[in-house]
């Protein structure tokens, strides 16, 4: 469905006196996504997530260089293809109603979404009815203003907006952040029943504990580069997490052992050969600070990392 | 003791959004307040924190009431530090405005020499929040009121970040109230749950004392 190459992006910078520094935020990013799935990307802040989001929808800053290989669909995504596909067959999941034009109803901006989509205006009509009925919006709630629905109501208009076209990849950028258990619930459950009708979705998250409740896949991203790739099913009793970060998100959970690793992520201007995880690593060797490991398949799990 | 006794709030006319609340925290005790959004959670830590004013009600500090000027004894550490902190300030500006801050905090809450120079824009969401507990970690700080502290971090970030004020606020008999959505969290680090915001009358057994026990 989609492939991603050893994607990178990087910005330059000028300094005091006109020193050029070239900050590297995505660095050798690989990850794939199935049709019909759930992948979690999970990372701190400042790992490059949200930064793999804009890339996917073209929408970095014209300073950004972008380089690796991005495949959707069996062919080569180019920023031309991406302004061709993007809010048609790749669409973002708005993160809040903040993203919502504020002074027009909620049902002429899904009616729009739909529209932008490529759909004429009689099929967008219906598509923005047959989501608010899928989504329990009432006939009401059509002529509201963002600001007039509840958390609850703005989830569903968020989904709706998403889902007016006939997207395949739907990229959800924390969609759970500043929500209560309850809205978070049911936010993730919309991205569930998307993902078991058949579209991708990327879940971009910081939020582990969340994420494993919908998710199929697991990516674990650290200073730019995705480090793990694991079935979710990795995370139960018997599971194997490969990568030494993966485990110690994992053991820092506070129904876990509620542990850190201490240290923190390499710099983005960070240029040291070998693994960018070496400085914090318990399990690190020579080896590790020389060459940067490749990402390889180790049984269910993808992973970049020596020592698996 | 930080007291907040029948307390009442709302803004202007508008509807209560506190009515009759109260609330303690005794020296070096860590307490959890649990809710869904909108009961005024928010609300009370801003009240203990002294950035409102209750409409009804006193809010004091072991019989004293809170100073309108001066160091303030209850700090409060929000869900988004780029909120809290100047944005035209340099790091080392912000993180030393109470006065200089602890070493021995800014080494283990892990913040980095070479963040000093930054703006707040220049730092992640992680970076900041250290930057700006390690501000409210100071030695006149008595309670700190942590609202979502961790709610925007990764887990290993959330991890180091409690565990070194748990810490701290033992070593100088800091007592803490933690607002969050998050149950677990809760129960891993808070003595006692305050569950006057929240439904659920179910709460997972206390962690944090079954360990010391």
């Amino acid at each position: 469905m989609l492939d991603i190459d050893n994607l990178r992006v990087e910005f330059t910078r000028y300094g005091r006196g006109g020193k050029r520094t070239t900050a590297r935020p995505v660095n050798d990013l690989t990850l794939d996504m199935r049709a019909g799935e759930i992948l979690a990307v999970i990372g701190s802040s400042g790992s490059g997530k949200s930064l793999l989001a804009h890339a996917l929808l073209g929408l970095l800053p014209a300073n950004a260089r972008i380089s690796g290989v991005m495949t959707y669909r069996d062919k080569a995504l180019t920023p031309k293809r991406i302004r061709k596909l993007r809010g048609r067959e790749i669409a973002l999941v708005p993160q809040s109603v903040a993203h919502l034009n504020p002074l027009v109803n909620v049902g002429r901006q899904v009616y729009r979404a739909a529209r932008l989509s490529g759909q004429c205006c009689q099929t967008a009509a219906t598509r923005r009815d047959e989501s608010f009925e899928r989504y329990n919006l009432r006939d009401t709630v059509r002529s509201m203003f963002p600001f007039q629905v509840s958390g609850g109501m703005a989830r569903r208009v968020l989904t709706a907006t998403a889902t007016a076209g006939d997207a395949r990849l739907l990229i959800a950028d924390e969609p759970t952040t500043g929500l209560d258990e309850e809205a978070a619930r049911s936010s993730l459950e919309y991205l569930r029943r998307l993902a078991d009708g058949g579209k991708s979705v990327m879940l971009i998250s910081h939020d582990l504990e969340a994420a494993l409740t919908v998710a199929d896949r697991v990516a674990v991203i650290y200073a730019g580069s995705v480090v793990e790739i694991a079935p979710v099913f990795q995370f139960r009793e018997n599971g194997h997490i490969r990568h030494p970060y993966t485990q110690a998100l994992w053991d820092a959970l506070p129904g876990r052992s509620f542990t850190h690793i201490p240290g923190n992520q390499p710099a983005e201007d960070d240029d040291r050969p070998g693994c960018s995880f070496a400085d914090r690593c318990p399990r690190v060797r020579k080896q590790c600070r020389e060459s940067a490991p490749e990402m390889r398949t180790v049984e269910a799990n993808r992973v970049r990392c020596h020592h698996a | 003791m930080l007291r907040a006794d029948n307390v009442s709030f709302r803004y202007k006319t508008g509807p209560w959004i506190l009515s009759d609340t109260s609330i303690g925290i005794r020296p070096g005790e860590v307490v959890g307040l649990p809710g869904p959004s909108g009961r005024g959670k928010t609300t009370l830590a801003r009240l203990l924190g002294g950035y409102l004013h209750p409409e009804k009600g006193r809010i004091g500090v072991g019989g004293d009431k809170l100073p309108r000027r001066g160091f303030h004894p209850v700090q409060l550490v929000f869900q988004h530090p780029e909120l809290a902190m100047n944005p035209r300030w340099k790091a080392w500006r912000i993180l030393s405005e109470a006065g200089e801050p602890d070493p021995q905090v800014v080494e283990a809450l892990g913040i980095c020499h070479h963040w000093f120079s930054r703006y707040p824009h220049e730092l992640s969401g992680g970076e900041l929040q250290r930057l700006a507990l390690a501000r409210a970690m100071n030695p006149a700080t008595r309670y700190i009121v942590a609202d979502e502290m961790t709610a925007m971090l990764d887990p290993n970030t959330q991890a180091l970040i409690w565990n070194v004020v748990l810490d701290w606020a033992e070593r100088r008999n800091v007592g803490i109230l933690a607002v969050s959505h998050d149950r677990k969290l809760l129960s891993r680090v808070a003595d006692r749950v305050e569950s006057m915001f929240d439904d659920m009358v179910a709460f997972p057994e206390n962690e944090k004392g079954r360990e010391a026990a």
